[in-house]
Formats: structure tokens, sequence, C-alpha cells
């Protein structure tokens, strides 16, 4: 048998399919478009590797994933496929909606149609799994229950409307038209080949090139921490025994406020990698403009995973964090190599203090 | 002659430092409808160069792409790429090659027909449409010679060399048998090539085509060449350079490999009935 990944280059997806390999000798298609975010190199390792064919391409390409899905036959398809930063979708929403929503439907429709065709026990293992967030959820005052899968559907910024809407429509494909679809929705995440526009690899990264730390308003913002092998392992355990239709969510059951998040940071590199001049990290702190409608707090209830699943992350935030530092430490260049000059104007662009 | 073309067969290219040449011939495939983009594998077989992204930037949409942990030689790039062919007929291209108009329709129409033929060598052409003569007959002694010295240039080594080449076989513009035909580009039926084993990776480069289709006429098909199903080559053959010249070199090191698998008599080549594994 066969999985299709789509948006294996990205962060999550790459990580997934390292794991994947690691504990199984499925085959793995790869078909990721290789945006900004996506990196074959992410990958380096599997390279002599056949269960993994790496495939350039669009989920909004339905010939290209058509002729993919008949050619390949996969048993399931998991989406990570999406634009994910939400800096970005504030200064330019149009690529959300074109690959979030639009190639999100056009996937279901090559989906729908390959599923249509299969014989029966093929039809009725198949499945499709959204890998989507929990900021479709809205935002939380500090004292309310965390995110259950119940929790209205309130997006406040363009990603997590576009994710909302991706949401829906898998959502519908189950409920219209039968196809065996499964949803999680996650926490923030966090680990290895994580794209250092995002807080955590940020953060390290600057702090080894002395750089400012950048800190959002009074940096109380309050997010989950996820650490992404946990994700992944959520997922797997998802496709195999998750309930067609059902959606589940992905929490580290680590809520943090940014600025903790950063001293901890700060305090793991003080003592894995200290300064040069002896200073603590802490020093480089700069607080900048709060980002539009930034949302105050995310926090998701994970229950239902755990109870109806038995899983339940493996990771606390300490420990995760630490292997996270290490793992920078350890992987410099892959950091050199994904921070080129594309990366250096962007991050000129919106951590301008 | 069949025109859809799309669908029959699986493409296999390995990229060693030569991305442009790789790009330019998937082009030629997709642009001719020779194969869907799907179906075409690309093999980086771990180059010293930068390859890998600009294949990776340039490649078209949908193209299959493994990498190889480190170049293992030709063979065992193509057997890499290999085990992603899904369709009944695996098309093996160096990079350096490219169509010019659909005549492999014709090979494949054959290979259809006549269940007997497992391998289909193709025609082998300079871009300035001088013939290459890629169909062989299998080695004597004195082939090597001929073919690896300059005495192969007087009498009566002369002629020996053109047996060698067959040259007289393509006089008739028909598919002919051939003991074996080049590596650049062939034809072959993949249920064969996977039950003989694929390519033979102790070889590293020159000689794995001579294995292989020695292995395909002892499973008892046929090797063919056809004059006019045309593969532009464009080649800088480096092994002419001389026997201690690098590609000589390695040249050499794939013929005591394949002496040592196969007899090789002094004078008179051993045909197809008689080439077999020691």
């Amino acid at each position: 048998m066969t999985i299709l990944v789509t948006g294996a280059a990205g962060f999550i997806g790459s990580n997934f399919v390292l794991d994947w390999l690691a504990q199984s000798d499925e085959p793995v298609i790869n078909l990721d478009d290789l945006t900004y975010a996506g990196n074959l190199e992410n990958l380096a390792s599997l390279d002599g590797d056949a269960r993994h064919i790496f495939v350039k391409g669009s989920i909004g390409d339905f010939d290209l994933v058509s002729k993919l899905l008949a050619e390949h036959q996969p048993r399931a398809v998991v989406n990570f496929a999406a634009e994910s930063h939400v800096d970005r979708s504030i200064h330019g929403p149009e690529d959300f909606i074109q690959t979030n929503i639009v190639g999100t439907f056009r996937l279901l429709e090559a989906v729908r149609a390959f599923h249509g065709q299969l014989e029966k026990t093929a039809k009725n293992e198949f499945r499709f799994l959204h890998v989507s967030t929990d900021e479709v959820y809205g935002s939380l005052a500090k004292d309310d229950p965390a995110f259950t899968e119940t929790h209205q559907y309130e997006p406040n910024s363009p990603y997590s409307a576009s994710k909302a809407a991706s949401d829906h429509l898998v959502r519908a494909y189950h409920h219209t038209y039968g196809l065996p679809v499964l949803t999680t929705n996650c926490s923030n995440n966090y680990g290895p080949y994580h794209f250092p526009e995002k807080l955590i690899p940020l953060v390290i990264h600057n702090a080894l090139a002395g750089k400012p730390l950048p800190i959002y308003g009074d940096g109380q913002q309050i997010r989950d921490w996820l650490y992404v092998k946990d994700h992944c392992s959520a997922i797997r355990r998802v496709l195999e025994a998750g309930k067609v239709g059902e959606t589940y969510n992905v929490g580290g059951w680590n809520e943090k406020p940014n600025l903790d998040v950063v001293h901890t940071l700060c305090a793991i590199l003080d003592e894995l990698s200290p300064r040069a001049d002896g200073k603590p990290y802490k020093e480089l702190i700069t607080y900048v403009t709060d980002r539009p409608g930034h949302d105050r707090r995310y926090a998701i209830d994970a229950t239902k995973i755990e109870r109806e699943l038995g899983w339940k992350p493996a990771e606390t935030f300490e420990t995760g964090i630490k292997k996270t530092v290490q793992w920078y430490l350890d992987n410099q260049a892959w950091v050199a190599n994904v921070t080129s000059g594309a990366y250096q104007n962007w991050v000129g662009k919106q951590y301008c203090a | 002659m069949s025109n859809d073309l799309v669908g029959k067969l699986s493409v296999v290219i390995v990229n060693y430092g030569t991305p442009e040449l790789t790009l330019k011939c998937v082009d030629s495939i997709l642009k001719l409808g020779i194969a869907a983009v799907d179906d075409i594998t690309v093999v980086e077989n771990c180059s010293p160069d930068d390859s890998k992204s600009k294949l990776l930037s340039s490649l078209p949409n949908g193209a299959g792409f493994v990498v190889a942990k480190q170049n293992l030689g030709y063979s065992a790039g193509v057997n890499f790429g290999s085990l992603h062919a899904k369709r009944d007929y695996i098309l093996v291209l160096n990079p350096d090659t490219y169509f010019v108009d659909r005549s492999i329709s014709q090979a494949l129409d054959l290979l259809v027909v006549d269940s007997g033929i497992g391998l289909v060598g193709l025609d082998l052409t300079y871009p300035s449409g001088k013939r290459q003569y890629s169909a062989r007959r299998f080695y004597s002694v004195l082939d090597i010679i001929g073919r690896r010295s300059r005495l192969g240039r007087f009498w009566p080594l002369r002629e020996i060399v053109a047996k060698h080449m067959m040259l007289s076989a393509w006089e008739r513009d028909a598919p002919f048998d051939a003991d074996w035909v080049m590596g650049t580009g062939f034809l072959i039926r993949r249920a064969l090539f996977e039950k003989i084993g694929r390519m033979d990776e102790s070889y590293f480069l020159y000689m794995e085509d001579v294995d292989l289709c020695a292995r395909v006429w002892g499973e008892g098909f046929r090797v063919i060449c056809m004059p006019n199903v045309r593969l532009i080559h464009d080649h800088q053959r480096s092994s002419s350079a001389g026997p201690l010249s690098g590609a000589g070199k390695m040249h050499l090191a794939s013929l005591k490999i394949f002496w040592q698998k196969y007899r090789i008599p002094l004078f008179c080549p051993p045909g197809v009935k008689r080439i077999s594994r020691t």
C-alpha cells in the first residue's frame, strides 16, 4: 500500500514523512509545490530511500492529483499542504485563499472521483485526513475553557478563515458525497525543520546571531505548544483508528505566554551555547508593535483523542523545547540553507520595531 | 502506428551533473507526447554540482524526482528510478539525449505485437543527423583490440570492427536482431526487466548494457535494434579519448568485470546462443 502526503516538504509534513518511514515500510508519495516554506532538504536523510518519491506540484492541480491517485492507488491522502503563516496572510491573503480554500477544494474533487471508482473493500478502507489548526476556533479570554471539537468556528485572520473554509469543505464532502474524511485541529507546533519565521525557531536563530528577539505587544499572547513529533504520532493514530467524519483536537497540554517561551529559550541557550561576552540572551528581547487582530489566547482541549483513541503527547514543553534547541544547534547548515535572501527581506519587512 | 503513447511508457532518466540536458530531454518527451509527465522519473544521482536545486526549480510539475544517497554508478541510478516505473514498458534514457519525432511509437507497436522481443534499441543519432550505429555483436578479444586501439583503423581489424558494429545490418532499414544495443536509450518490458534482476550494479559505467542484453537473450527474449526510430544523442564520446583517460579506465574496469562473468573468445564472437554467465 501507499499513502499520498501533500505538503510533505514543509515543516510538519516532512517530520510526518520521516517518522512514518521510521516506523513503517509503506511508501510515501510526496506532493509539494515547494513554495518558500517547502524545502526538500528537510528530507535529505531519505536520499537513496526507494520508499519516498517526490513530485513537485500543487494540490490545486486537479489533473495532476488525479493522475497521481490513479497511478499510485494510495490507501490514504494526508493533506498538510497549506499556506500557514498568519503574518503573511495579513500582508497577502490571496495565496491563502487560493491554496487553502481553492486548492483543498480541487484536491477533494480529485480524491472524490478516485474514491468513487474504488472497489468495495478499498473504498471502505480509504481515508482522507485533513490537517488543520486550533486557530479556526478564534480567540479565548484568559479564563475561558479550552477549545473542544464542538467549539464554534470563529476565525479571526485570513489564515484561520481560509483553514476554517477548508475544514468546512472537508466536512461537506463527507456528508454530501460520503468521502471518508478525518480532520485534526492542532495547536502551535514546534520542533526540527521549523521555518524560522515562526516564534521559536526565529528566536533561536536571532539569539545565536546576536540579533534582537522581537516580542509582539506585551508578549502575553497565550498558545498551546505541541512538539511536532507528538503531532505526527497523533495523526498516525487518527489515520489508523479515527472514526470517519470526526474531528480530533491535538494539543500538547502546554499553555504558555509567548514571553515565557522566549525566556525559556534564552535560558536553554545560556546553558547550551552561552554568548561569548557571558551576557544572558534575554537582554536581546525587543518589544515591537503588536500585529493587527492578534488573538490573545488559544488553548486546546485534547481529551477526545485521549479518551477515544488513547493518544497523549509524549513530550512536555520542557523536554520538547530542549530537544528543539539542541536540534537547531546541531543543524546550523540547514538553518543557513533556508535563511536565504528572500527570508531576510521578509524578516526585515515584518519585525521592524 | 499507435497514436497514443501516453500511458504505456514509464521513463527513467539518471542525471549526473547535467541538469540542463536532463531538462531538455524531459521537455522533448512532453512536447512530443511520448509519455505523461507523471510517468517520468528523474534520478538525481548525487551530482557534485547544483543539479538538485536546478532540477527542482525547473522540472515540470508532476515529474517524479528521487535522489540517490551516493553515486553508485549508472546502473544503480537506473535501478533506483525504475522502482517507480508503473507502466508495461520502461524507456531508459541518458540525459544527453532528446527526441525530435514520435518514431518511438513504432518500437512500442512492435513490442506490443511481438511478445518474443524483450528489449529494443533506438537509432542513436548525432544532432547533425549522423548515425551512431548503436547496435553491436558480443565481444571477442579481437573486437576489443580493434575498438580500443588505433589498430582498428587498419586491415584486417577494420573489417572485424565493421562486423562487430553490425554496419551492414543497418542498410536494410528494418528492425534487426542485435547481440546488444547501447544503453543510452532503450525500451524494455518491465516484467522482464524485473525478472532478470534489472541492471547489474557491479558495473559503475559501461558494459552494463552488454550485460543486460546478454541476460535478455539468456531469458529467451530477443534484443532488436530499430533503424529510424530516432533518438538524438548529443554525445562527446569521452572514452574515445584513449584507454588511459578517466572514461577509458572506467571502460576497462567494466570490461574486467564483464570478463569475470562471461566468456570472451579470442577471435570469434560468442553470438546470442553461447553468451551466458559463467
